[in-house]
C-alpha cells in the first residue's frame, strides 16, 4: 500500500501529460467554428409589437414604409420548401421607398468562420402583383447586404444577369433568379473581398433587404428558404487561395502538384489544354476541386 | 440575575463579528451603487439604494460599538446581507432585465411546468419554442448548435420543472423568486449549522463577489436547485439513506451533482475501513439504492411514455451538437488559439475525472473532505465549461469545512477527556 500510495500522485501526474498529448496529437482539428450566420432558416419567431405579429427573433428587423403601405414578414411553404416569406404592399401615394432589412451582426470568430466557410442561400423572387390598383413597374429590389462599416457588397437577385459593379467602397454583384422558381446563390464573400482587394473584416452586418420603390405600386413577395454554411472541403482559406494563384501564375499543373490536389499524370494532357483558356482559373477561383475527377467534371 | 454574553464571548469571537458587521456594511454599499447604476435612474430604484445606503451606514457605526452590543446585533450582517441579495435580485431580474429570463434553461423550466400544470403534457415530446416569447428570451441568450439553430428542448431531469409547478399554481410569474427561496435556505443551514462564535466568517465566501448569490440568480441561472438538497445531503455523510435521499433529489434536479456519485461512494466505503467487506459496502449499497430509487420515483412517470426522447433530451451535452462555449480550458479553442476537436476536451475531462477518483481513493485520509470541488476541476476542462459548473460548489465546500471543524472538535475533546 506505501508504495501504491508513494506512485499514484506521480503517475497520475505521466498519464494526464500523455493522454493529453496523445489527444492533441491525434485530435488537431481545422477550428471548429461557432456558427457564423446564427438561425439561418428563420425557424425562431417571436412577437413584435411594433410591427404586429411575429417576426424572426435572432435577426434584428428594420423597415421603413409610409401610411398606406404594408409589410408583411410570416413562415410558410412555397414551391416545397419552408421559407420566410417577405411581402411588402407599396400603394404609391408618395415617392418613398418602401423596405425591409433583416439583418445581423457577425463578429469576432464567427466573422472569421464566415469568410471561412462557403455560404449559400435559397431564395425565390414572385412576379409583383397590382392587387391594389395597377402596377407601374416592377422596381422591387431583392439582395443580400453585407456592410463591414467601410466596404457594402450587395448581391442582387435579377431576372438579367449583369456585370459587376464596383466602386472603390462597393461592388454589386447580380446574381440571376428565374422568376417563380427557386434559385441556389453561393454568396462569396471571399472572392468579393480579394477582387477589391479589401481586408477580411473583425464585424460584418449581413442583410436580406427587400425593397419596393414609390413607383412600384402593388404587393411585392420575396421568399427565402435560408442560408446554408458549408466547410469548404478544397482550398478554402483565403491564405490558400492566394498561394494557389501565385502559383498558377508560374504553372498551372505545378500549382496543382504543389498543393496536393492533384496526383494524377494522366489528367496532365487535360489540364494543358485548358491551361490557356481560364477554365482552371475559374475552377481554382471558386474553390471547386476537390480531386482530380472533380476537376473533370467541373469543366 | 445572568450575566452579559459579553461576558461569556471571547475577544477573537467579538473581533469575527465586527469584522462581518463591516464586511456586510460595506458589501451593502458596493451592491447599493451597483443597483443605482443599474437601475439609471429609476425612482423605485434610487428609494431602495437609499435604504441600502441607510442600512449600511448605521451597520459601520455599529461595528466600533461595545461589544455588549454587537453580540446583542450578532445576527445584523446576516439580515443585511440577505436584505442586499433580495433588492438587488429585484433590481437586475425586474428593473435591469425588464423580467426577462436571460437563460433558456429558466424559461424552458417554466414553460414546461406550465405545460405540465394546463395539459398534463410531458415536456420531454414537447418543442420549448413559445417559451422565449413568452418570458422575453433574447437570443443572445440561447443555446446555439453547430448548425446554427438551437437547442429548443427541455435538457434536465423532471424535478427541475416539477420544483415550478406548485409555485405555477400559486400564479407566481418569475420563477427566480423560487431560486432565491433556495439561496435563502443554502445560507440559513450553512449560518446554522456552522459553529456558534464563527459563523460570519461562514458567510464571507459566498458574498466575495455579487455572482454566486445575486447575479447567477437574477440572470436566471438555476443551479440554486440542486445545491440546496445537497447541502442536506453533505450533512448527512454518516447515514447513508438520508443521503441518498437528498443526493437523489439533487441528480433528479439537474445533471451536474451526477458527478459527485463515484465520490461520495468512496467515501461511505473508506469511512467504514477496518471492517469486514460486506459491512464496509452496506453503507455504499443503502446509499446507491436510495438515490437510485429517489430518481427513478420522480424521473420513470416522464421517462416510460418516451424513454428516447428522456434519454435523448437529459443526455443533450452528450447528444447534440453544442458549440464550444466555456471559462475553461477550451476557451483557447473558442477564440481560435488552440485548434483541437471537441473530443479532446472529452478526453481531458474524463482523463481528469478518472484521476481524481483513483486519487481520492488512494489518499482518502487526505482528500477525505476535498471532493466536493472535484466535479468543478474535472468540468473545468469539459469543452462547455461555464463558471456555474464551478462556484456553486463553494456551499458544499464549507459544509466540508464545518464538518471538518467538528469532528477537530470533538477530538480535541476526547484528548481533553483522557
Amino acid at each position: 500500500m506505501k508504495r501504491v500510495r508513494k506512485l499514484t500522485a506521480p503517475l497520475s501526474a505521466v498519464f494526464l501529460v500523455l493522454v493529453a498529448g496523445f489527444a492533441f496529437t491525434n485530435l488537431q482539428a481545422k477550428t471548429e467554428y461557432p456558427p457564423p450566420i446564427l438561425d439561418p432558416e428563420f425557424n425562431l419567431w417571436g412577437s413584435n409589437p411594433t410591427l404586429g405579429g411575429k417576426t424572426p427573433m435572432v435577426w434584428e428587423l428594420e423597415y421603413e414604409k409610409s401610411v398606406g403601405d404594408q409589410i408583411l414578414l410570416q413562415e410558410t411553404v412555397t414551391a416545397d420548401k419552408k421559407a420566410l416569406e417577405i411581402q411588402i404592399f407599396q400603394d404609391g401615394s408618395d415617392d418613398n421607398l418602401t423596405y425591409v432589412r433583416l439583418g445581423q451582426t457577425i463578429d469576432g470568430i464567427r466573422a472569421r468562420a464566415l469568410f471561412d466557410e462557403e455560404v449559400s442561400i435559397w431564395v425565390l423572387l414572385q412576379a409583383s402583383c397590382a392587387c391594389k390598383g395597377p402596377i407601374s413597374g416592377q422596381g422591387s429590389i431583392f439582395e443580400i447586404e453585407t456592410n463591414d462599416g467601410t466596404h457594402t457588397l450587395d448581391f442582387l437577385f435579377v431576372e438579367t444577369a449583369a456585370e459587376v459593379s464596383i466602386s472603390p467602397s462597393h461592388r454589386t454583384i447580380f446574381l440571376q433568379t428565374p422568376m417563380g422558381e427557386w434559385g441556389y446563390h453561393s454568396i462569396d464573400l471571399v472572392a468579393q473581398y480579394r477582387n477589391a482587394q479589401w481586408k477580411p473584416p473583425d464585424r460584418i452586418l449581413l442583410s436580406i433587404v427587400f425593397s419596393a420603390s414609390g413607383s412600384a405600386t402593388g404587393w411585392h413577395t420575396a421568399y427565402v428558404h435560408g442560408f446554408s454554411v458549408t466547410k469548404k472541403t478544397t482550398l478554402n482559406s483565403m491564405r490558400q487561395h492566394d498561394t494557389m494563384l501565385s502559383s498558377i501564375s508560374t504553372t498551372t499543373l505545378g500549382a496543382l502538384y504543389a498543393l496536393d490536389q492533384c496526383t494524377d499524370p494522366s489528367q496532365e494532357t487535360y489540364l494543358s489544354g485548358i491551361r490557356s483558356s481560364g477554365t482552371l482559373n475559374e475552377v481554382c477561383h471558386k474553390g471547386l476541386i476537390v480531386d482530380c475527377s472533380e476537376l473533370g467534371r467541373s469543366a | 440575575m445572568t450575566k452579559p454574553d459579553s461576558l461569556f464571548a471571547s475577544i477573537d469571537e467579538v473581533f469575527i463579528l465586527r469584522l462581518a458587521f463591516i464586511f456586510s456594511a460595506q458589501f451593502a454599499l458596493y451592491e447599493g451603487f451597483q443597483d443605482y447604476n443599474r437601475g439609471s435612474g429609476h425612482p423605485e430604484v434610487i428609494v431602495l439604494t437609499l435604504v441600502i445606503y441607510g442600512v449600511s451606514l448605521l451597520v459601520f457605526v455599529m461595528s466600533l460599538l461595545p461589544s455588549s452590543v454587537v453580540l446583542r446585533f450578532r445576527d445584523l450582517p446576516l439580515l443585511l446581507l440577505l436584505l442586499v441579495m433580495a433588492t438587488s435580485v429585484y433590481v437586475v431580474a425586474e428593473i435591469s432585465y425588464r423580467g426577462a429570463y436571460r437563460t433558456d434553461v429558466l424559461a424552458f423550466s417554466h414553460y414546461a411546468a406550465m405545460l405540465f400544470v394546463n395539459q398534463g403534457a410531458n415536456p420531454y415530446t414537447q418543442d420549448m419554442t413559445k417559451a422565449l416569447d413568452l418570458f422575453k428570451v433574447q437570443p443572445s441568450d440561447l443555446t446555439p448548435l453547430t448548425s446554427g439553430t438551437y437547442l429548443m428542448t427541455f435538457q434536465y431531469p423532471a424535478l427541475h420543472f416539477l420544483v415550478f409547478v406548485p409555485f405555477v399554481l400559486l400564479g407566481l410569474r418569475d420563477m427566480r423568486w423560487v431560486l432565491v427561496l433556495f439561496e435563502l435556505g443554502v445560507v440559513l443551514t450553512l449560518y446554522l449549522k456552522g459553529p456558534r462564535k464563527l459563523r460570519p466568517m461562514l458567510l464571507l465566501p459566498l458574498f466575495a463577489g455579487s455572482d454566486l448569490m445575486i447575479n447567477f440568480t437574477a440572470a436566471s441561472v438555476s443551479d440554486a436547485l440542486w445545491v440546496l438538497p445537497l447541502l442536506f445531503a453533505a450533512f448527512c455523510l454518516e447515514r447513508p439513506i438520508a443521503l441518498g435521499l437528498f443526493y437523489g433529489l439533487a441528480c433528479a434536479m439537474k445533471q451536474t451533482p451526477w458527478f459527485l456519485a463515484p465520490f461520495l461512494l468512496i467515501y461511505l466505503i473508506k469511512t467504514e475501513e477496518g471492517k469486514r467487506l460486506r459491512e464496509r459496502l452496506r453503507p455504499a449499497v443503502k446509499f446507491a439504492a436510495t438515490t437510485v430509487a429517489v430518481f427513478l420515483a420522480i424521473n420513470l412517470p416522464f421517462m416510460l411514455p418516451n424513454p428516447t426522447a428522456w434519454f435523448g433530451n437529459v443526455l443533450t451535452p452528450m447528444t447534440e451538437d453544442l458549440v464550444i462555449h466555456s471559462q475553461g480550458l477550451s476557451s483557447l479553442t473558442e477564440v481560435g488559439l488552440l485548434s483541437v476537436s471537441k473530443v479532446f476536451y472529452t478526453v481531458v475531462f474524463a482523463s481528469v475525472f478518472l484521476v481524481l477518483i483513483v486519487n481520492y481513493y488512494v489518499y482518502f485520509d487526505k482528500l477525505r473532505f476535498a471532493f466536493w470541488i472535484f466535479p468543478g476541476i474535472a468540468l473545468w476542462f469539459s469543452y462547455r465549461a461555464l463558471t456555474n459548473y464551478i462556484i456553486y460548489w463553494t456551499p458544499l465546500m464549507l459544509v466540508s469545512m464545518i464538518l471538518w471543524y467538528k469532528a477537530e472538535q470533538a477530538k480535541t475533546r476526547t484528548v481533553q477527556a483522557t
